[in-house]
């Protein structure tokens, strides 16, 4: 009995990894086959050109959510109505600020209050005001205060209910977007057959680049271990993982901190669910059944080009909220769309993403565990064959190497995100210590968040520590770290 | 199997490194060709004074060690050059003069080039350069890809011909009645009308398209064009078309006469108005707004009292408070006989000068 069960458990981990590993070298493929498509027509200043002469092009609505960001609100509201885009409007939603996130808003865009008809398509936690700048230098700034519902999905809820244009991009108050991001991004929506319901736009780390102003000026890698292993995982999610999806329109998830939305879908849909965990993954999946369940046409796509640079945590202690929320997340939303698992009327998002999220990344953590006790057991019976286990090691450590280089090599072939060559030797450096430091870490917060969610335990938002992009030149690791 | 991910490994490293050397070289050439040539391609193109070939060449001669226009990288990096600056500077630029620099630099003969020789992205760039540059190549050699099986590369075609072509620009009007379009193909479409326009070139009747075309896109984009190009003499066939079966095409046909204010179309809007969904009220409310006869306020009024929809009302006060002086005075009428806070706040935001009108 005990043999069968080694021989089951040995051939399970075997067809187990092999199928992950092809699942990796399928998506890479696709992903090649997706940025090669993008490359191909885009001539970005001919597109600005013609959509800033164009009566047709869309208006986008950013909606920033701020929550006692005191520190960064004006810096950064500064660089979101410095965006290059014929129309647009930002809304920042004080989501019941403890601190002088408002005031400093008042005082620096002169915003009085207006009698603002809101009117509450989507359920949000109360409404207080709506604020309007009186210098026309900032006409398209629209602050709304609300009683804060505790989670980012509320707020943005809020920014959604007052957003006046049909396209809005969510993003974080304390993101840096690019300043052609909006071009970037609505040109999917624009050029393709299919109505594009959600567009994700590719994020990277702050931390190390040089910011003048609230932009940009100097891409880095960045040089603390943590945010340094986000950025290499990151860019493996989007460039591989998100982009491969994108090929054969099976998007899993558009992340929060920057990602364009059809507002009339989204209104339709239900908006974003204020109790869930992990609420653009949740909302992705609910439009994704929205339009299945009425039949409808639909694209989900993601683009290759850096739109969004975000601050990640600075340290373990962030990290492990953050991951621990996510594993949650998961669990949670799986939980909800069950039914849409195997499901024919979901097409892709039921046959194959949210299998393959069941199998590949909600059970991950569980068969890591499992396997690695198993190992441990192994090991102090005797009953391990070294001389395989170092084939086999070696094996899964280099194809882990592949993916990061060939990731790095994507960057490349899009035009490089790091202008210095030896950026990369960070990168590289961050992947060859990835499975030993950073990894088994982000396996015990998945499967914390699980048991979290199984026991129903109590869950506080927490605060992202943050110093800030300031206003003149900095380097945003040493200020975050 | 660990050797094969030894050797993918290192060939992949090997490739990286030496795309760090390319990009390393490829950055260094397009610095140099913004050094030597952006500043004075700008002076040229901004100056008001037209200046003839001959002295344009001879002040770009200077900053450049080699003749010009033969290498395709270097032409191609100031393609994309002069792409930036006419997107950068649009209006101001000198017409004459930006044409000069591109002849100086071998623009057209270079896109001939890429169009007869290249690959089908190559030759998809050239043409989308055409249009970014506005470049011209002959007519002849946009003709083989007109039909062309690759519908990127067709559509990019069809495009560049609408711009550069002076005998038929829009053959294909006629022939793709039934051809489904995306926004970007309405978009460079409108781009393409809207600067022949400019240019003083004629532009057909879209009245006959707008009518005779299957294809839905095609309808709402003529009629779009009618409304945005101001075309009067097509008010008669969209009023025709006023009670047609699609959603789509009778909302922008609203917006058209509303648009061109075609006066006689109100009566038949106010007819019309209550057996209407609520997105098309919505147009009749602006566009009778726009048509602006004088004599509208009592339907604008009714408007309001009789919507259920809180969008609904709060456009047809914004619009009556903004139509006359009578407006006013029955929107003030109004507020006072206005009982829930919902509606009161409808009337606060329509007066409040900060907010944008709706």
């Amino acid at each position: 009995m005990k043999n069968i069960l080694f021989d089951f458990f040995n051939y399970f981990v075997f067809f187990y990894t092999s199928l992950l590993a092809i699942s990796f070298v399928i998506l890479s493929f696709l992903s090649f086959i997706s940025l090669k498509t993008r490359r191909k027509y885009y001539l970005e200043s001919h597109v600005r050109q013609v959509l800033n002469e164009s009566p047709y092009t869309p208006g986008v609505s950013i909606i920033a959510p701020a929550f006692n960001e005191e520190v960064t609100i004006v810096d950064n509201v500064h660089s979101l109505l410095g965006m290059e885009y014929p129309k647009f409007e930002v809304v920042i939603i004080n989501d019941g600020s403890t601190d002088r996130t408002l005031e400093k808003l008042i005082e620096h865009f002169d915003l009085v209050e207006v009698p603002y008809a809101y009117m509450e398509q989507i359920k949000t936690a109360p409404y207080k005001r709506t604020l309007k700048s009186t210098n026309p230098e900032y006409s398209t700034l629209i602050v709304i205060d609300k009683v804060n519902g505790g989670t980012k999905a509320d707020a943005s809820n809020a920014g959604i209910n007052v957003a006046s244009y049909p396209y809005f991009i969510c993003t974080d108050v304390d993101c840096i977007l690019d300043k052609y991001a909006l071009y970037r991004v609505i040109w999917p929506v624009v050029s393709s057959d299919k109505p594009v319901i959600a567009v994700s736009g590719t994020m990277c780390m702050a931390n190390g680049c040089v910011i003048e102003n609230g932009r940009i000026v100097d891409v880095k890698a960045p040089r603390s271990l943590i945010p340094l292993f986000q950025n290499l995982e990151y860019m493996r999610s989007f460039l591989i993982g998100k982009m491969g999806w994108s090929a054969i329109n099976a998007m899993p998830n558009v992340s929060g901190g920057f990602g364009l939305f059809d507002r009339s879908v989204v209104i339709a849909a239900g908006g974003y669910d204020g109790t869930s965990f992990a609420e653009d993954m949740e909302l992705i999946t609910r439009m994704v059944g929205y339009m299945c369940d009425f039949a409808r046409p639909y694209r989900i796509v993601q683009i290759p080009d850096t739109c969004c640079w975000t601050e990640g945590p600075p340290n373990l202690k962030i990290l492990n909220r953050q991951r621990t929320r996510w594993g949650r997340g998961l669990i949670q939303t799986l939980n909800v769309h069950k039914r849409m698992i195997f499901n024919r009327t979901y097409k892709h998002t039921g046959l194959v993403i949210l299998p393959y999220t069941v199998i590949f990344e909600f059970l991950a953590p569980l068969i890591e565990i499992g396997g690695f006790s198993f190992f441990l057991y192994l090991a102090f019976t005797g009953g391990v064959n070294w001389h395989t286990m170092w084939i086999i090691f070696l094996t899964i450590y280099l194809f882990c190497q592949f993916i990061s280089l060939i990731v790095i090599a994507y960057d490349y072939y899009i035009g490089s995100l790091y202008k210095r060559g030896y950026e990369y030797i960070w990168i590289v450096m961050a992947s060859l210590l990835e499975p030993f430091i950073y990894h088994p870490f982000i396996t015990l917060f998945s499967l914390k968040g699980y048991y979290n969610y199984i026991v129903s335990r109590d869950f506080k938002w927490g605060k992202m520590v943050r110093k800030g992009f300031s206003k003149n030149k900095t380097n945003a690791n040493n200020e975050a770290s | 199997m660990v050797v094969l991910f030894f050797l993918a490994y290192f060939f992949l490293s090997f490739y990286i490194l030496l795309g760090v050397i390319l990009r390393k070289k490829e950055k260094k050439n397009t610095q140099t060709a913004y050094d030597r040539f952006y500043e004075p391609i700008v002076e040229i193109a901004l100056n008001p004074e037209t200046l003839r070939l001959n002295e344009i060449i001879a002040s770009i001669k200077p900053y450049s060690r080699k003749k010009i226009g033969r290498n395709h990288k270097k032409t191609q990096r100031i393609a994309f050059m002069l792409s930036q600056i006419k997107g950068k500077f649009g209006d101001q630029i000198n017409k004459v003069n930006f044409q000069n620099i591109q002849t100086a630099f071998g623009i057209p003969q270079f896109l001939e080039r890429e169009l007869l020789f290249g690959s089908d992205n190559r030759k998809i760039l050239a043409l989308k350069f055409i249009e970014s540059l506005d470049a011209y190549v002959s007519e002849a050699i946009l003709i083989r890809f007109l039909y062309h099986h690759n519908v990127e590369l067709r559509r990019s075609a069809r495009c560049a011909h609408m711009w550069i072509s002076q005998t038929s620009p829009f053959r294909f009007f006629e022939e793709d009645l039934s051809t489904k379009l995306n926004l970007w193909d309405m978009i460079e479409m409108h781009y393409i009308i809207n600067n022949r326009k400019t240019k003083g070139l004629p532009i057909p009747n879209l009245g006959k398209w707008a009518n005779e075309s299957i294809e839905e896109d095609m309808k709402v984009f003529f009629i779009n064009e009618i409304k945005l190009l101001g075309f009067h003499d097509n008010c008669e066939i969209l009023f025709k078309m006023i009670h047609t079966q699609s959603w789509r095409v009778r909302n922008v046909v609203i917006a058209a006469l509303g648009a061109l204010k075609c006066q006689k179309t109100e009566e038949k809007l106010i007819e019309m108005y209550p057996l209407q969904p609520e997105h098309i009220k919505q147009t009749i409310i602006q566009s009778i707004s726009l048509i602006h006869s004088g004599d509208a306020e009592l339907f604008l009024m009714s408007a309001y009292e009789t919507a259920e929809n809180q969008h609904t009302k709060l456009l047809s006060l914004d619009k009556l408070y903004n139509y006359s002086e009578k407006g006013k005075y029955l929107f003030e009428d109004l507020r006072k006989k206005a009982l829930y806070c919902n509606d009161r706040i409808l009337f606060e935001h329509v007066k409040c000068p900060f907010i944008n009108s709706v």
